[in-house]
């Protein structure tokens, strides 16, 4: 092609004249993904749509696990460690804190292979140890940054900076979710306080506020203002709400086609309906003993998080497209000292839980359709910090997934003979977010939004070239 | 596959004993143990700080990016030795020191010629990786993509023809990033299959690609070949691609002319130039104006434009009876005469400003931690606006008002010296994540500056730079190259090799000099009070002891001993028995003032009181400082390299400050030189961008200001995109008209003020917003649906300030007092953010502004994020909203105030419902209500009470409560969330 100078375009010249938009020419052109670049529709409401190919999942329950489990403690062997233990790891680590000192440092806690799949857990996942057929771990993950809230962010978003969608902002983005009266996205956190990171976590970033995680409150009232602040006579709200249509409805017919002032009118109507289906959801009164009993509830360690984890699926139950539990609040897999015992505590809290859920959702038949995902935000060093702990360690962690199409009992991935490098079959924490939305449906590359001259997409593909990872998934990827 | 390393790798890792003095050290037998134990964490293979990687006698010998780390030897010369005796390395931020011992092992290391047993061969496993390039992957790539990358000219300046070649990389960088085959851009363009074009060659098959990836994974191989210094070579085409004369004809590079406003057959609409443009565009699609709205309307329009309030009914009346035909004129000049015009508009620039009041990543919902005295730039730009502070000034103020006054020298600050410096609080307010040491890294340093650079540019410029930082702009002529021009410009104040963590930037409301009298001063109290606390203990010891005495007879006669050997000892110095001690029995043993008063012979008790009075008094006379949010530049500017695709750990050509190429006439007219006008001990380039970016001939600045102002007005700006006007963001509706405003905006000194009231007389702002209001309006709706061409006003949502002050304002408890400390928000357990009391009916601008944590009622009517900047709030509309003005307590309280002070209005009068009906539209909706409103409002107002009453409540309170409920939905309701 020629400039109007007779030469030849620059790809600037090029992106330019056939600016379509924003530019859908330049990422078709980028990616030579598939030849039809008609400009993907900008949403601003929540009704369910479909994705770009037929979902595998329709739901996701994101189980995050602050502070950076240690993988090998928990899922990656590493029995040379315990051969050289005390030696100089050979290459040096990097590290984060201070207190290191460049030992290899052992695990405290004893392995065994569990399942068909033959799976190596430790003995402090006794809960997850029974389920490891029903898990797909990745054992060759790695992040890009060594602190708690870069990763977290890394882990949520796909970049370590604040200011980007989390995973399920972008998910209720692109597929709108099948209950109106609930939230699209849904965040059941800690009562006692936030995780470090807080609400960037479940952040809409540049997509519209409509995206963000709702957290839900887990006793009184799920959401925030979902009872008037005050106790009024039965009625008084119904017939005011009834007045305040009327009203609004003069106010619209002396301006017809504003259609905002219709969708508002609507938002009285469902939150209305949300008051009622809310604290239905979360009212777990109707649930059997043995249910109950499954997720510890009762327990005064586990039953917080095992509480959370029925919560969740309750919720998918009840139509809602993406959950998010936190644990206990802080970072309580971040165990720079007193490794054993601390680790312990927060595995006493949430393996059962977790687990749990991974078993109900089994049961009723739903772990088909729903995907749940056990993650950190980075795994921790071979080497010694403050004589019983392990540092950050942003170059390898194991994490899981079950349902939703991610193969049942399988290990992917390896690292080096010390845990401190993923070295076989290597996933970045894009291609982990663009294989979730693989499963429902999405292709990540053409999951789109115009911010800042840019034209955004969930794994950044054209910066990390994010791909699918196939061989986690029982049904193969879609090219089309 | 890692096992047949590990071994090898150990045995080399061993530890060894410290070489005698006869011994000629050895690398891998005296000083690998050393490096390996205290600096392979940052100096190792993961992230070699500064290029600087220690983990073999080959890596350590051929240095970093800035060169050698030893010189043969030469201890005294070599940067290793330097840094490890003068203690500056381990950082102490990791609080490990190398022992003296070590480090003179490394010295004489150094001074025997840096010996290493392996000489200069290669290790194994380099030498099995290098061959397997050469023996697998060359012939691969030789067949397939050497006919394009070699020769020659290769393509895009990449070779694949050797693995040196290769591993240089082409004009965008190195293509391979050892250990990271998912990031190196020669296996994303094979996986992608962008590479072979097709054509060309057979693309690879799978096994051929994952054959290149495990061997790029597996790495070993890049420590091995010498590519030479990356840092010596010009710039590539990518990363400075040249800036064509016609990349400058873009419009928004070029500079705004005015052009004559055209005729227009409706010439009796036009009031304002704007409305010829306006209008000519209009009859082109033979579309017009809507009539003009309603007084009623126009006068709740513009007070909510300039105010973010609604009318008192008082000041409603004033306008509606005023009868003189520049009535509406005279009301736009006591808006924006008033200082709550200020309290409205600075918030708009605040945004864009990315104004937080809180320092560091703020990401904790129960710790805030503020930024002392950050709040001064936020009164600052309320005051500007107030003040109408010329634009070009205001910028200048911002970017370099450090700058125009020699501030370090002056006794005392003029109260301009100390505006100007709280004005850079605009470059403050960037996240700058250092002040922890173990985050204050070259990479943290440079994310500042990232930061500083997005908001500078889309806030001020017009333009989104960031895309530069690491490659050369995909859609507008701007080169890599020139985004670090632009950063050097502000490295003078954000030195990255001379940082200062945001806790040591430290100026205050006081010049230095006199900083260093009241330091003086203030000393001279404290020396004084100590002497006097020193006679004070004197005299009152021996009370104290004797009371000690008679109170330790309560204690078991056993511990008493250790108990008064515990208590005579400093609190640091006990042990944890005697800390033990101290707690059980402290309160046993505690001896209050008066009780030693109660002792005291009256002589003491007379001396003790007159003592503790002069304390107080000497107490009283400190001088308090108050700090300041303000940036200024160290003594020079440091050495500024591009950084190859952003990253800190691959620099480049060293950059000279300067601007964007592509406006500038040339090449050189783009380098900056430090502004003639600096005063003090300053650098003056950042003066020289303040200058640059306000020349009258500058072609974005005017133009992004009025297109701001318009889109506050209109909302939507003439350009859609405030903070992109490259040829990615939307193209102007009237580009004529933007034009013809900048250069007039200009011409008339650059005010505000004027282009609101410009804007503002216009019939455009005059119009109805409803569609019935136009003659076309029908087909204007289907062939404009987006209201581009202001066929019609545009109904608009209120932003969240606005709606929470005129909550407050309805209901009569609004405090709309000026500036100072920012309101506290508390963190609840239910996870909602609330206004401390204190301070919770001031204006929303004054709230504690931060980064993800604002107040739960703003954040949920889309009070933004901050992030770098906010150049457009996106209104949603969300069930969440339905829930906070059905539930909050927010809102049902200011109902209930408002519902009092009608009912409190209505004492002696007849409170039948029409009456009280009347006078809820007119508090809230500041307006008459119609008949059928009334009728709707009267039956409201009955069921309510009914409902109440079968509640067994009061007929009185049945009353009140059902006009409370009547409040509640009218400031629910849209016309009180919409403006016309």
């Amino acid at each position: 092609m020629l400039n109007a100078g007779g030469l030849p375009m620059t790809r600037r010249e090029l992106l330019g004249v056939s600016s379509l938009g924003f530019g859908q020419i330049a990422l078709s052109h980028l990616l030579a993904a598939n030849s039809e670049a008609a400009p993907a529709p900008i949403y601003n409401d929540l009704r369910a749509r479909k994705g770009h190919f037929p979902a595998r999942a329709k739901a996701v329950i994101q189980l995050v696990q602050n502070g950076g489990p240690s993988q090998m403690d928990l899922f990656d062997p590493k029995p040379l460690l315990a051969k050289y233990a005390g030696q100089p790891h050979p290459d040096g680590v990097e590290i984060h804190q201070p207190g290191n000192t460049n030992t290899l440092l052992p695990t405290p806690f004893e392995f065994q292979q569990r399942g068909e799949c033959g799976m190596d857990i430790s003995e402090a996942l006794p809960h997850q140890a029974e389920i490891v057929d029903k898990l797909c771990f990745i054992r060759s993950m790695h992040t890009e940054h060594n602190n708690h809230s870069e990763g977290l962010n890394m882990l949520l978003t796909c970049k370590i900076f604040a200011g980007r969608p989390a995973m399920g902002a972008w998910i209720s983005y692109a597929l709108g979710t099948e209950n109106q009266n609930l939230p699209a996205y849904v965040v059941l956190r800690d009562p006692k306080g936030y995780t470090i990171g807080g609400r960037l976590l479940w952040a809409n970033g540049f997509l519209p506020a409509l995206y963000q995680g709702i957290e839900f409150n887990m006793s009184g009232s799920p959401v925030h203002h979902l009872k008037p602040a005050e106790q009024q006579p039965p009625g008084v709200q119904e017939q005011g709400l009834e007045y305040l249509a009327r009203i609004n409805k003069l106010h619209l017919d002396a301006r017809p086609g504003e259609t905002e002032l219709e969708s508002r009118i609507r938002n009285f109507e469902l939150a209305a309906r949300m008051q009622v289906e809310a604290m239905d959801v979360l009212d777990i009164a109707s649930e059997s003993p043995e249910t109950k009993k499954l997720y510890g509830v009762d327990d005064e360690v586990r039953g917080p998080y095992g509480l959370r984890c029925l919560m969740a699926r309750r919720l998918v139950e009840a139509g809602v497209r993406f959950v998010q539990v936190t644990t206990s609040p802080g970072q309580p897999w971040d165990h720079h000292d007193k490794l054993e015992e601390r680790m312990l505590k927060i595995a006493a809290e949430t393996d059962q839980g977790a687990a749990a859920l991974v078993k109900d959702l089994d049961a009723r038949g739903m772990l088909d359709e729903t995907i749940v995902m056990w993650a950190g935000e980075f795994g921790r060093l071979p080497t010694t910090q403050r004589n019983d702990g392990r540092d950050h360690n942003r170059n390898a962690f194991t994490i899981w997934f079950a349902g939703g199409g991610f193969k049942p009992g399988w290990i992917y991935g390896q690292t080096d003979d010390f845990g401190y490098r993923s070295v076989v079959d290597r996933v970045s924490v894009p291609e982990m977010h663009a294989t979730v939305l693989h499963q429902l449906g999405l292709d990540h590359r053409r999951t789109t939004y115009p911010h800042a001259g840019r034209l955004e997409t969930p794994a950044d593909v054209t910066v990390t070239g994010a791909r699918v990872i196939g061989d986690l998934l029982d049904n193969g990827v879609h090219t089309v | 596959m890692n096992a047949r390393l590990l071994v090898g790798l150990m045995a080399a890792a061993a530890t060894s004993g410290a070489a005698t003095a006869e011994d000629v050290p050895i690398f891998e037998k005296d000083v690998q143990s050393i490096l390996s134990t205290y600096c392979l964490t940052c100096h190792g293979k993961s992230s070699p700080e500064q290029g600087v990687d220690l983990r073999t006698a080959r890596t350590v010998l051929r240095g970093g990016f800035n060169g050698p780390v030893v010189k043969r030897g030469s201890p005294d010369e070599s940067l290793l030795y330097q840094k490890l005796s003068q203690g500056k390395m381990p950082p102490k931020a990791f609080k490990s020191q190398v022992p003296e011992v070590d480090v003179e092992t490394i010295r004489r290391w150094i001074e025997a010629g840096a010996r290493s047993e392996q000489g200069d061969g290669l290790p194994e496993q380099a030498r099995l990786q290098i061959a397997r390039f050469e023996q697998e992957i060359q012939p691969l790539l030789n067949e397939r993509c050497v006919s394009c990358h070699g020769g020659d000219h290769p393509q895009s300046g990449l070779d694949l023809h050797t693995l040196a070649s290769t591993l240089r990389g082409g004009q965008n960088g190195p293509v391979v990033l050892e250990g990271f085959s998912e990031k190196s851009i020669l296996v994303r363009q094979l996986v992608n299959g962008v590479m072979p074009p097709q054509g060309a060659s057979a693309p690879l098959n799978d096994a051929e690609v994952e054959l290149i990836r495990d061997w790029i994974d597996e790495g070993q191989f890049a420590d091995y070949v010498d590519l030479g210094n990356p840092l010596d070579r010009a710039f590539t085409e990518s990363e400075a691609p040249p800036v064509t004369a016609s990349d400058r004809q873009y419009w928004a590079f070029q500079a705004p002319l005015a052009s004559a406003p055209p005729t227009v057959e409706g010439a009796s609409a036009v009031r304002t130039p704007i409305d010829a443009f306006l209008l000519a565009e209009l009859e082109q699609h033979r579309l017009t104006y809507s009539t003009e709205a309603p007084r009623q309307t126009l006068l709740r329009r513009a007070y909510f434009d300039l105010w973010g309030l609604p009318p008192t009914p008082e000041q409603a009346a004033e306008f509606l009876a005023d009868e003189r035909p520049d009535a509406y004129g005279r009301l736009l000049d006591r808006l924006l005469e008033s200082p709550l015009y200020g309290q409205r508009w600075g918030r708009f620039w605040l945004d864009a400003a990315g104004y937080v009041d809180t320092k560091g990543k703020d990401f904790q919902a129960h710790q805030v931690s503020l930024s002392p005295g950050m709040w001064r730039y936020r009164d600052y730009v309320i005051d500007s606006f107030n003040a109408d502070k010329p634009w070009d000034r205001f910028l200048i103020e911002q970017l370099a008002g450090d700058e125009l006054y020699d501030w370090r020298n002056a006794e005392q600050f003029s109260p301009e010296m100390l505006d100007t410096l709280i004005a850079t609080g605009y470059l403050r307010t960037v996240l700058d994540a250092t002040d922890e040491d173990i985050s204050d890294r070259p990479a943290d340093r440079y994310d500042t500056l990232f930061a500083l650079i997005d908001k500078v540019s889309r806030s001020a410029v017009g333009l989104t730079l960031s895309c530069a930082r690491c490659h050369s702009h995909k859609y507008d002529p701007i080169p890599q190259r020139d985004y670090y021009r632009f950063l050097a410009l502000l490295s003078a104040a954000y030195n990255p090799s001379d940082w200062i963590q945001p806790k040591n930037r430290l100026l205050y409301t006081v010049s230095p000099a006199e900083k260093e009298h009241i330091d003086k001063h203030n000393s001279a109290i404290d020396a004084k009070v100590k002497g006097l606390m020193e006679q004070l203990d004197e005299i009152s010891q021996p009370y104290r002891d004797a009371l000690f005495e008679s109170k330790i007879q309560a204690v078991p006669s056993a511990i008493r001993q250790n108990l008064r050997i515990a208590f005579a000892a400093d609190a640091k110095d006990r042990d944890e028995a005697q800390k033990d001690l101290v707690e059980k029995f402290g309160s046993t043993v505690e001896i209050s003032d008066e009780e030693v008063l109660g002792e005291a012979s009256p002589e003491d008790k007379e001396r003790l009181g007159r003592i503790r009075q002069e304390i107080a008094e000497w107490t009283s006379n400190r001088t308090a400082l108050e700090l300041i949010q303000a940036l200024w530049d160290g003594e020079s500017l440091p050495t500024i390299r591009l950084l190859q695709r952003g990253s800190v750990e691959s620099p480049g050509p060293a950059v000279k400050p300067g601007f964007l190429s592509v406006l500038c006439s040339d090449e050189e007219t783009c380098l900056a030189t430090p502004s003639p006008n600096r005063a003090g001990e300053t650098t003056g380039y950042r003066l020289a961008l303040a200058e640059w970016l306000t020349d009258p001939s500058h072609p974005l600045t005017a133009r992004v200001i009025v297109n701001r102002i318009w889109q506050h007005h209109f909302g939507t700006g003439i350009v859609a995109t405030p903070d992109n006007f490259g040829s990615n963001g939307s193209p102007p509706s009237h580009p004529e008209l933007l034009d013809w405003l900048a250069v007039d905006f200009v011409k008339h000194g650059w005010k505000i003020k004027r282009l609101h009231k410009l804007i503002m007389l216009s019939t455009v702002y005059r119009q109805s917003s409803s569609r019935g209001a136009n003659s076309a309006g029908e087909r204007a709706a289907i062939e404009d649906p987006d209201n581009r061409l202001l066929w019609r006003m545009p109904l608009r949502r209120l932003e969240a300030e606005a709606l929470r002050d005129s909550i407050l304002a309805v209901s009569g408890k609004l405090d709309a007092s000026l500036g100072g400390l920012p309101v506290e928000l508390n963190n609840h357990p239910d996870g909602l953010q609330l206004a401390a009391v204190e301070g919770a009916l001031r204006r929303s601008v004054y709230l504690t502004a931060r980064r993800s944590w604002s107040l739960t009622f703003m954040g949920t009517f889309d009070f933004p994020n901050i992030d770098t900047t906010c150049t457009r709030r996106a209104p949603s509309a969300t069930p969440l909203q339905s829930l906070t003005m059905l539930n909050s307590s927010f809102v049902m309280e200011n109902a209930a105030a408002v519902a009092r002070r009608i009912m409190d209005s209505q004492v002696g009068r007849p409170t039948d419902l029409e009456t009280l009906a009347r006078a809820a539209y007119r508090s809230i909706l500041v307006r008459e209500p119609t008949g059928d409103e009334i009728a709707l409002a009267q039956d409201h107002l009955q069921e309510q009470q009914q409902l109440y009453v079968r509640a067994n409540a009061p007929k009185d309170e049945a009353l009140s409560k059902s006009v409370k409920s009547l409040a509640h939905m009218l400031i629910s309701s849209n016309e009180f969330l919409y403006v016309d």
